[in-house]
């Protein structure tokens, strides 16, 4: 009887450790998408900054992966000191929840948000300036700007973007 | 009677003058722009690029920062494959050197003290008393620091080094 326990319980536990192996395995074989990189993020940069140039505008802006940290920001000659931090939480915002920034203001009070906010170190920033950047179907970044009205903020971010190719 | 008149028209006159010179104060609630930091965005962009190719040059990946005399981020760059934190601790230590006025490296004995427990309290925001920033000096006045982050602290401050020429 004894022997007969002690296979049945060795084959259990094959099959578990075999299972609990050869699953992240085949979940390895998906090639995820390709990061933002910091080149990437700096052509971003540039083109944000050549559009705010245009219209007059002086602003920060911030490029974050697809976890919200940052990668690059600038603040422009003349921006506002606080602006940088505005645009990278915006940034992290959109980035973390996969959304424009503007979608989260109407939720911006509500426990989730809050909680979130806390786990940044009260980081985000929950206005309208900041868009995801979406490649092979994944949020892979996101790009915030600050200094101007939200809506030019994020008219600035969209040219930025469709500059760029993203 | 008189005395109180005359007191009537000085308060009204009072009142009149504060609409009139209020009211272009008021219209002016946007404000005027920000006064130029010390480095300039071209500086600080110039000042990243260099850090860069050292950093390539040595094999290493960093996050660099640059701040202005209050320690409020310029610009700041994280290298592919520099760790997400590194952006935190290049700021922190720029910051450091920005309202100090000296190498972060130098302020690691204060950085054990109660002192800087509760200043880095108020100040509200991280603060790091560890080697890899270097203030920015112009004709003897402080104007901002730069702090680099991702390899050895003695790595981050020679990256910093050859980057202050920018400026």
């Amino acid at each position: 009887m004894n022997q007969i326990k002690i296979i049945s319980r060795t084959l259990l536990a094959i099959v578990i450790v075999g299972g609990g192996v050869a699953a992240p395995m085949g979940l390895a074989a998906q090639a995820g998408p390709q990061r933002i990189t910091l080149s990437e993020a700096q052509a971003i940069i540039a083109a944000a900054v050549r559009d705010a140039a245009q219209n007059n505008l002086q602003l920060s802006i911030a490029v974050v992966d697809g976890r919200g940290d940052l990668i690059a920001a600038t603040r422009m000659q003349n921006a506002r000191a606080t602006t940088m931090d505005t645009a990278i939480g915006k940034a992290m915002g959109a980035a973390m929840f996969g959304r424009p920034s503007a979608d989260l203001a109407g939720s911006a009070g509500s426990p989730l948000y809050q909680n979130m906010n806390e786990a940044t170190g009260g980081r985000l920033r929950f206005f309208q300036g900041a868009l995801p950047i979406v490649r092979d179907g994944y949020t892979v970044g996101a790009v915030g700007a600050s200094g101007a009205s939200s809506q030019a903020d994020e008219d600035n971010v969209r040219a930025a973007l469709m500059e760029v190719g993203l | 009677m008189l005395r109180g008149r005359h007191r009537w028209s000085v308060l009204v006159s009072g009142i009149l003058a504060v609409v009139f010179f209020a009211a272009p104060a008021a219209a002016q609630l946007r404000g005027a722009p920000a006064a130029p930091p010390g480095p300039s965005t071209a500086q600080a962009m110039a000042a990243l690029a260099t850090a860069q190719q050292t950093a390539e040059g040595l094999g290493v990946n960093l996050s660099c920062a640059v701040v202005d005399s209050r320690g409020d981020m310029i610009a700041m760059a994280r290298m592919d494959g520099a760790r997400f934190y590194t952006t935190d601790v290049a700021r922190g230590k720029a910051r450091m050197s920005a309202l100090f006025g000296q190498p972060s490296g130098d302020m690691a004995e204060f950085g054990n003290s109660p002192a800087f427990q509760s200043f880095n309290e108020t100040i509200s925001g991280p603060l790091y008393a560890f080697q890899g920033a270097l203030p920015i000096m112009r004709d003897g006045e402080l104007i901002g620091a730069m702090g680099c982050s991702g390899a050895a602290s003695q790595v981050d401050e020679d990256a910093v080094r050859a980057a202050l020429a920018a400026f």
